[in-house]
Order: structure tokens, then C-alpha cells, then sequence
């Protein structure tokens, strides 16, 4: 068990820089997700971890010892890729064996027919087999121990594929995408088995997805990466509530966040498209981007333009529990229609047709302004105002 | 009208309708008739025949030039085959393993393959003349370095004289041999590039977090297991092919397949026997018998394939 | 901080660059020795000398002199010239004459001899016949076939399918003397027919077309029978254009074996010339040279190999892709 610390790390494949000096705390025993869009650089990240790939600068330590130019053998990690990287012609049992024969048999007796004379070798061998057998019963796979890769389903491979990496107790656990060969059912099925396994084993675990729900539902921490940078390192909830960049907000949540264009008057006031925000912004002046989550909206029947956008309905996307209203905001001081979406719930969405026009209120939560670095503007409640509104 | 099934019935035996009369006439009509004839005393020109039941077969078992043919052939394929696989094998992964020039040395080692072997061979005898030839001018101009005089048969050559090669029996199938393995290698090189490309480079991720340290660990544990396929497959192409080595010994001796009949191989004794000497009945029988031979190990290998593959 | 440095050069590097540079060397041997005596006079090639391209000094053409020799007539008709000269002295002077006129660089006289000496020429337009016609006859048969195999549902698909694999197990060199005693009965030994005949099927074509067909869609078949094909016309409208690429490694495929092949030819080509094919001119030429021949041959040599050597080169990927075709099996 260890922590993992990553100061500066930068990499280019080439000419394209690919990690721009990433620092990054991992606890022991955290279940840290690194996620973003693929080419952000977060298998990279990782394979620099593990040691698969040498950073170009920075430093890798691992509980506490540096390990740059350490051998991935030697970093105590283990790793679970994507494909599984099963050996096909081994057998379950077999590919277990394989990281403890490699790491406590030396070269002559991984021999065919010599090992037999090294002595102490029976006994060896034993003890290997007693840890895999105990791993399998955890991962409830012993059944499929005599049998192949190739005759397994995705998500035997995949519980083989943990058993290969839990069997040498490593202290760390790095996971590349590894639900991504899944289907969907199975995927929920194994995002909570993994959460929990977590949580028996108490080990750190690095793992990395581009999926949102994965990220959201198992991690202790997310670090969310872009372009090669580290844009929010926080919990799933400070990510969703509060996140800390545009990119960030944009990223997570589905359906996305709607983003409006606004700006701040000489006051401090920030309006977009007519919506009147209660708190003020501790800059004057300038243009900002609002963004506003669709569970925060609410079509309502009446509204001042003040604390709704006005928007002509154009499609209702029917969840069952929850509806949302995907609407269409026109004004001259925007290029291109924009387009809105509220969640509603089915009573309240039965009253709009596709083509009526619906007012959406800020009913709930606040809107959130980023400025035009994409960073999070913090506002300031408007003591002045008597309006209680929350915005 | 006719449905379209009904008319795709009939364009389906039309079309194959020649490859099967071809394939018939081409290659199974030979065989049966190579069987008739190898129990009859045929010569073409002559009228009749006699059947004379498995006379010919004996001879071709119990006569010493014919166990010269079986021992010559045996050697050659024992020979060419591992060895061919083995530095096909040993160049590719060099080949992948070097950071630059990978791919001339690929160009380069695949010449012989596209290469007439006739030609080349014809070359090969130039190289290899006993006085004018280039290799023992090589050969020669290394006498006065001493490491090399450690080598006794190097150090004998030294003082008397480097061998006649094509001319020496001891050295005719030797030499044989090895000019089939320069122009087999290459082949069998690409085979296995072809086959290393197609291994996953996870895998090999996964060995070296698993803690395969050495280029040896990796090579068990990953890459020769992933080309079994590969390897078997190679192994069927280059005996078969081996088998019917002809085109090096015609070169090198046009006439009774070099000194005492030292590289006597089957596909010399059939052209001999049955054309040159129009035996047809005991070249008849030589070519049941090769056939048998190939047709057999092929199928051997290929259950080989098979197996090897269904890991995947 | 990378442990790996992406340009030096590692004493593993090195060890390996010398490994490969020795097999390389070896590889290239003979056709080192085999351009380099193409150039080189005989002297040059018998006291090994010359360098690579030789020196390229001017050789007397032994065969010009013979053809030229002073006759009788010659020195008799000289007299007048040499008044003071006995007629051994004429004959020396002519002999000189002759001789001065028969001067030659090596190199073109090598080469001239390979084209004159012996119908190269011919024997490439017979190997360029012989090539062509069995690759589209193995077209014109396999095709069909593969396209019916792969897509057409008829009683005995399977078992021809089933004769198809168990003929990929034969050789066709193997089976080479009842072929011959087959179209000797027929008289077809010595012609163009007896070359190409034993060819025209292709097992391996119509496995490898069959494997190829398999994965196009069964959609595009059936829109062209909307469109009122028949089915004929999507074989050579349809399938013959999608089939391009797996065709031209097929016809790499073909082309050298046969270009190269020499065993067939030898078997049914018995003295007629005129129907040599590149392999047998060379061995033909071989078995009439002398030692002074060695240059030409080696010229000869050199014009047979390199056409393939120079496509190859020229289109590397796509020749490796064909040669190594039958590793799709």
C-alpha cells in the first residue's frame, strides 16, 4: 500500500506536447479516477505511473521513493488494461501464477523439466498455487481456473484479469479503461463489484475512463484532465456542484450544461439573454459565459424576463421519471439559435407541445460564471437588493 | 421467369463447372494414372506395357541409388527447414528490435526470395569455384588472423588449401543445403515480421508489469507462444517446398546430382528416372511415394495450425 | 527524465547492427559476384581482378577474330599494299588489323554477347507469354468459381468446396511426370499449351477468392440483382472490381512464381529454342559456355533477374504482400 506523488510531469509525443506539467496527490488507499475525453492524456499519465512509459520531465514517487527510470517490474504496481491482456495460450490459473513465478522463481527454475531439481521448488510452487486459489475465491472464479482466455466471456476475462493483478498484492492497483469492453448491463454490474472490492482490499487504486458515471459513482477523488493539463482535482460531488472551469462543467453532466453568453455591467450585475442574476460578480465590466444546469431550470407559465429565458420548445426527450424540454432561445445578439434544455417532471411537461413557447426560471441551485479564461467566477451575494430570489 | 435462386443455382454450377473439369484433368486424373503406371514397366514411345504389380516399389526401397534419394532428401528437409526458421525467426526480431534501418535490412534479406533460384544458383557455383571463386578468396585473405586459425578446420584449410566445394562429397549437399536456406530465410522472415506486427503490444505491457524482466522472459512468456500459428505454418510451407528442392541441384550438377549421388533428392530422381531415362513406371512409383510423403505431413501440420490457432 | 535515449547508439544497437550487417552481406554475395562479372573481362574474372566494375580496358572479341580470320584471298588481294612484305608478314599485319578491329570494352561486350550470342530477347517474350496467359486463364477459371463457392447456394457447393482443400495438397511439381506422360500422348510436349496448361487451375486462387468473397456483403449481390443484373455480369462487374487489391497480390503471386519457375519448363521443353523461357535460356547458354563465356553469362543472369528485382523494389509492400499471400491460409 502506498501513496503516489507526481510533480511536473511532462510528456510529448514528438512535437505535440501531450502532459503539461501535471502535480498530483494520490492518498493511500484512495480510489482516484483520472478522467477526460480521449487524447487528454490520462492513459499516458497513467503508463508513466506504471513505468510502461518514461516521462519528460518530473518526478514519479511511489510511498514515498522516487522511481523515475525504475523498472515497471519493480514499481510493486499492478496493472489491468483495457483488452485484459490475457496470455491466450495460458489458462486462468496459469496467467495468475505468471507475476508471482516471474517475481519469486528465479531463471532456472522457470525452466521446462530443470526446475524439477532446484530444490525448495514443490514447496514454492505450493504456496503460489494456495495464493491463487485464494485471490479466485474472492473474485468467486475458481470454476473457470483450468479453462482459457478465449473460452471465457467479457466478464470472466475481466474478473481473470483482476485476479492476475490482486494475486501479488501489489500497492497500487493502475486500471486503464477496464469496464470499457463491457456491455452496459454489466458495466453497472461491475462499477459497484469494483467499488466495493475497494473498498475490502483498502489498496490505492488509479483508474482510468472517459465515462463520467464511472467516475462519479466508484471514486474518491476525480481528476478531471484536458489538453494534457489537470483542470479540478476534487470529490464526484464538488466536480458536479462546483466545478472549477468551463471545460469541467461542460464535460460533466448529462444531459450537458447549457452554457449562455452574458456580461457583467459597470456594477458588477451579470445578465444573459434578459436572466438577471442575484449576486454580484467582483469584476465590472466584460463578457462571461453563464452556465446553468437543466435540473436547475423550470418551465414555468409566467415568468419576468428578468428571471427566465424565454424559449420556443422544439423537442421533449420522455426518461419515464423525468422529462427534458430541449428549447430554442432566439435573439439578435446571438450568431446562432441557442439551444436549452430543463428537466421537468412528466405532469409539468405534459403541458408543453413541441412549438410552444415556455418560459425557463432559475428555480433552483445557482447559475455558475465562468470568465473568458474558462475559469470559475466566485459571486458575491447583493446585500442591496430586496429581491430574495436565489440566483 | 426464373426466380433468381433458381437462376443463381444454375449460374452456380456453370461457373464452377471449369475449375472442376480443371481440377480433375489437372490433378486428379495424374494421380490415378501415376498410380496405374507405377505398377506397369511404361516407357513412352513404346506401344504396350506389362503390369508387373509392385516390382517397382521394391526397387524404389531396396536399391542403393534410391536410398541415397531418401537420404539426401530426408538431410535437406531436416536441415533447411529449422535452420531457415530459425534465422527467419532470429532476423525479425532483430529487424523489430533495431531503432533505424529495419526496413532496408528487410528489402535486402528478401532479394533471394524473388530471385531465380536457377540463376542464382548458377551464380553460386561462380562464387564458389575452387580457384577463381570468391568465397575461398574470402576465405583465404583471413588465414593471418590468429583467433580465426584457432578454429581447426579453419587452420587445416589455411595450409592445405580451402575446399572444392561443388566437386567434394563431403561438402556437395552441405553446400546444396545451404544455398536453399539463403533463399528460404527471407520468406520466412516476412512471414514471422507479419506475425510479430499482430501480436498485441498489451501483452507485452502486461509481461513487464508482471515482472519479466529479461528479453528471454518476454520471448517465452509472449512472443513464441502468440506465433505458434505462425511457426507452424512456416514450418508446413518450408517443407514443402523443401521437398521439392530441384532448380539448386540441376544447376550445380546437370548430371547424376553431384558426386556419388550425394544430393540425389526426389525431385531429380523423378525427372531423371522418368523423363530423362523414360523409366515411367519406377518414376511413377517415386512420385506416389513423395506425394504420400507430402500430402501426408501437410495434413499433420495443418491439424497442427488448427489446434494452435483455437486459443485465441 | 527518460531512461531511454532515442539516439545513441547502445552496444545492444550495435551488436544487433553487426549481426545484420553480416547476414546482409551474405545474402547480397551473389548478386554482388554476379553484376560484378557481368562487367569484367575474362582475364579479369579468371585472375580475379578488376575490382567491381572492372577495368574496363578494351578485350579482344575472340569470336569477331575467328569470324574475321585472314583467308588466302585476303593476302593475295593485300599484296599490292605490302610490296616489301613476304606473305606470313601480310598475314601477321591482318591478323593485327583484324584484331585492333575486334577491340571491345567488357562490359558491352558481355552484354551484346548475352543478346546475340543466344535469342534472349525471345526467351523474355516467351517468359512475358507464359506468365500473362496462365495468370489470366487462373483469373478467368477462379473467379467464377470463388464467386459461386463464396456466395451461390447450390447442391454440391460443399463437396467441391471439400475437393478444392484437399487439392490445395497437392503440388503441382510433384505430379510433373504424369502431366508429362498426359500431354506427350497428346503432342502437345515442346509448345506454348504444354507451358501454360498445367497452370490454368489455381486451387489457391480459388480458396484465397473464395475467403476474399466471403466477407463482402451479401447486400451488394442482391442490389445488383435488383438492378437486373445477371450473374454473370456481377461476377465481372461486381466482384472483379472489389476483388482488385486481393487480385494484384494474387497476380505478384503468380508472376513470380512462374517467371522464376524452372523445373515445369526443363520437363517439357526439349530443344525447341524458340520456346525457351528465361531460366531455361540461362542454363542453356550455361551448358554451351566455355570459360571465356563467363562474363556474358553472368550478363545473361542479371537481364533475367532483375526485371522482378526492380518491381520489387519499386513496390516493396505490395510484393511482400503477395509473395507472402499463401500465409493467409
Amino acid at each position: 500500500m502506498a501513496s503516489i506523488t507526481l510533480s511536473t510531469i511532462t510528456k510529448s509525443f514528438g512535437e505535440t506536447p501531450v502532459l503539461r506539467g501535471i502535480d498530483l496527490d494520490i492518498a493511500d488507499g484512495e480510489f482516484l479516477t483520472l478522467l477526460g475525453p480521449s487524447g487528454c492524456g490520462k492513459s499516458t499519465l497513467l503508463r508513466i505511473i506504471a513505468g510502461l512509459e518514461g516521462q519528460d520531465g518530473g518526478d514519479v514517487a511511489i510511498g514515498g521513493r522516487v522511481v523515475n527510470g525504475v523498472r515497471p517490474s519493480a514499481r510493486d504496481l499492478a496493472m489491468v488494461f483495457q483488452s485484459y491482456a490475457l496470455y491466450p495460450h495460458l489458462t486462468v490459473e496459469r496467467n495468475m501464477m505468471t507475476p508471482l513465478t516471474l517475481r519469486d522463481l528465479g531463471l532456472l527454475e522457470r525452466l521446462p523439466l530443470l526446475r524439477h531439481l532446484v530444490p525448495g521448488h514443490r514447496g514454492r510452487m505450493n504456496d503460489i498455487k494456495v495464493a491463487v486459489r485464494e485471490t479466485a475465491e474472492i473474485l468467486k472464479i475458481e470454476p473457470l481456473l483450468q479453462r482459457k482466455p478465449g473460452q471465457l466471456s467479457g466478464g470472466q476475462r475481466q474478473r481473470a484479469a483482476l485476479g492476475r493483478a490482486m494475486v501479488r498484492k501489489p500497492a497500487a492497483f493502475l486500471m486503464d479503461e477496464p469496464l470499457s469492453n463491457l456491455d452496459a448491463a454489466l458495466r453497472v454490474h461491475m462499477r459497484a463489484e469494483l467499488a466495493e472490492l475497494h473498498r475490502a482490499l483498502g489498496t490505492t487504486f488509479v483508474y482510468v475512463t472517459h465515462d463520467q458515471a464511472e467516475a462519479l459513482t466508484m471514486s474518491s477523488r476525480v481528476a478531471v484532465m484536458m489538453e494534457g493539463e489537470l483542470l479540478q482535482l476534487s470529490t464526484p460531488e464538488e466536480i458536479y456542484d462546483n466545478p472549477e472551469d468551463l471545460r469541467v462543467a461542460e464535460f460533466i453532466g448529462s444531459p450537458k450544461i447549457n452554457t449562455i453568453p452574458g456580461e457583467i455591467d459597470g456594477a458588477g450585475r451579470v445578465t444573459a439573454q434578459g436572466l438577471r442574476l442575484q449576486r454580484l460578480a467582483p469584476v465590472t465590466d466584460g463578457k462571461v459565459t453563464v452556465a446553468i444546469r437543466p435540473e436547475h431550470l423550470e418551465p414555468v407559465e409566467h415568468a419576468t424576463p428578468e428571471e427566465a429565458l424565454g424559449v420556443t420548445v422544439v423537442h421533449k426527450e420522455n426518461l419515464g421519471a423525468d422529462v427534458y424540454l430541449h428549447g430554442v432561445l432566439e435573439s439578435a445578439s446571438l450568431p446562432e439559435p441557442l439551444r436549452i434544455v430543463a428537466r421537468a417532471l412528466p405532469e409539468a411537461a405534459a403541458r408543453y407541445g413541441v412549438g410552444d413557447w415556455a418560459a425557463f426560471r432559475l428555480s433552483r441551485g445557482e447559475a455558475m460564471v465562468f470568465g473568458a479564461d474558462r475559469r470559475r467566477m466566485r459571486l458575491a451575494p447583493a446585500a442591496a437588493e430586496p429581491l430574495a430570489a436565489r440566483a | 421467369m426464373a426466380t433468381s435462386e433458381a437462376a443463381a443455382k444454375k449460374a452456380g454450377y456453370a461457373f464452377v463447372a471449369p475449375a472442376l473439369f480443371l481440377m480433375a484433368v489437372i490433378l486428379i486424373v495424374p494421380i490415378l494414372l501415376a498410380a496405374g503406371l507405377s505398377l506397369t514397366n511404361y516407357s513412352l514411345g513404346n506401344p504396350g506395357f506389362e503390369w508387373v504389380g509392385a516390382d517397382n516399389y521394391e526397387r524404389v526401397f531396396t536399391r542403393s541409388k534410391f536410398e541415397k534419394m531418401i537420404y539426401a532428401t530426408t538431410v535437406y528437409v531436416a536441415v533447411v527447414v529449422p535452420v531457415s526458421l530459425a534465422l527467419g525467426l532470429g532476423a525479425a526480431l532483430l529487424i523489430t528490435s533495431v531503432r533505424r534501418f529495419g526496413d532496408l535490412y528487410k528489402t535486402i534479406y528478401f532479394l533471394p526470395v524473388m530471385a531465380a533460384l536457377l540463376a542464382m544458383a548458377i551464380v553460386w557455383e561462380f562464387a564458389l569455384h575452387p580457384t577463381i571463386g570468391i568465397v575461398n578468396e574470402i576465405l583465404e585473405s583471413g588465414c593471418w588472423i590468429t583467433p580465426l586459425r584457432w578454429w581447426p578446420w579453419y587452420d587445416a584449410a589455411c595450409e592445405e588449401g580451402f575446399p572444392l566445394w561443388l566437386g567434394d562429397k563431403r561438402y556437395s549437399l552441405g553446400v546444396v543445403i545451404f544455398v536453399g536456406i539463403w533463399q528460404a530465410f527471407g520468406f520466412n522472415m516476412v512471414l514471422f515480421l507479419a506475425g510479430l506486427t499482430s501480436i498485441p503490444r498489451e501483452l507485452y505491457q502486461a509481461a513487464e508489469m508482471d515482472g519479466a524482466k529479461t528479453g528471454w522472459d518476454r520471448f517465452r512468456l509472449v512472443t513464441w507462444p502468440m506465433l505458434g500459428p505462425t511457426t507452424v505454418f512456416v514450418i508446413t510451407i518450408t517443407a514443402i517446398r523443401a521437398f521439392q528442392v530441384f532448380d539448386i541441384i540441376e544447376a550445380f550438377y546437370p548430371i547424376g546430382a553431384g558426386p556419388s549421388r550425394s544430393a540425389f533428392v526426389a525431385m531429380f530422381a523423378i525427372f531423371e528416372t522418368g523423363v530423362q531415362q523414360n523409366l515411367v513406371g519406377l518414376g511413377a512409383s517415386i512420385t506416389i511415394v513423395f506425394l504420400a510423403f507430402i500430402m501426408v505431413l501437410t495434413l499433420i501440420l495443418q491439424r497442427g495450425v488448427e489446434k494452435k490457432v483455437h486459443y485465441a | 527524465m527518460s531512461a531511454v535515449t532515442h539516439t545513441g547508439w547502445s552496444t545492444g544497437e550495435i551488436v544487433k547492427h553487426t549481426i545484420l550487417i553480416l547476414g546482409a552481406l551474405i545474402v547480397l554475395l551473389p548478386f554482388y559476384v554476379m553484376v560484378t562479372y557481368s562487367l569484367k573481362s575474362p582475364a579479369e574474372i579468371a585472375q580475379n581482378a578488376g575490382g567491381v566494375f572492372g577495368s574496363q580496358d578494351p578485350m579482344t572479341d575472340e569470336r569477331c577474330v575467328a569470324r574475321n580470320q585472314p583467308v588466302r584471298t585476303d593476302v593475295e588481294a593485300a599484296r599490292p599494299q605490302y610490296p616489301e612484305l613476304d606473305d606470313s608478314a601480310i598475314l601477321g599485319r591482318l591478323m593485327a588489323e583484324v584484331e585492333a578491329s575486334c577491340q571491345v570494352t567488357p562490359a558491352i561486350y558481355n552484354y551484346t554477347t548475352a543478346f546475340t550470342e543466344a535469342p534472349l530477347l525471345r526467351y523474355m517474350l516467351n517468359g512475358v507469354i507464359v506468365t500473362v496467359s496462365i495468370f489470366f486463364i487462373q483469373v478467368l477459371v477462379a473467379l467464377p468459381a470463388a464467386y459461386a463457392l463464396a456466395k451461390l447456394r447450390f447442391w454440391g457447393r460443399q463437396a467441391v468446396f471439400t475437393l478444392v482443400l484437399f487439392c490445395l495438397l497437392i503440388p503441382v511439381h510433384a505430379i510433373a511426370l504424369p502431366l508429362y506422360i498426359m500431354l506427350a500422348q497428346l503432342g502437345l510436349t515442346n509448345t506454348y499449351a504444354a507451358l501454360v496448361i498445367p497452370w490454368t487451375i489455381s486451387v489457391f486462387g480459388i480458396f484465397l477468392m473464395r475467403q476474399f468473397f466471403m466477407t463482402v456483403p451479401d447486400d451488394l449481390i442482391d442490389a445488383a440483382r435488383m438492378d437486373g443484373m445477371s450473374e454473370f455480369s456481377i461476377v465481372w462487374r461486381v466482384m472483379l472490381p472489389t476483388a482488385i487489391p486481393a487480385l494484384l497480390a494474387f497476380a505478384i503471386f503468380s508472376v513470380v512464381a512462374h517467371w522464376n519457375d524452372y523445373f515445369w519448363p526443363r520437363v517439357v521443353i526439349t530443344g525447341d529454342r524458340n520456346l525457351f523461357t528465361p531460366p531455361l535460356g540461362l542454363r542453356d547458354f550455361r551448358s554451351t559456355a566455355d570459360g571465356s563465356f563467363f562474363g556474358p553469362m553472368m550478363a545473361t543472369a542479371t537481364v533475367i533477374v532483375t526485371p522482378l528485382i526492380v518491381a520489387f523494389l519499386l513496390a516493396q509492400r505490395r510484393f511482400i504482400e503477395g509473395i507472402t499471400l499463401s500465409g493467409m491460409k
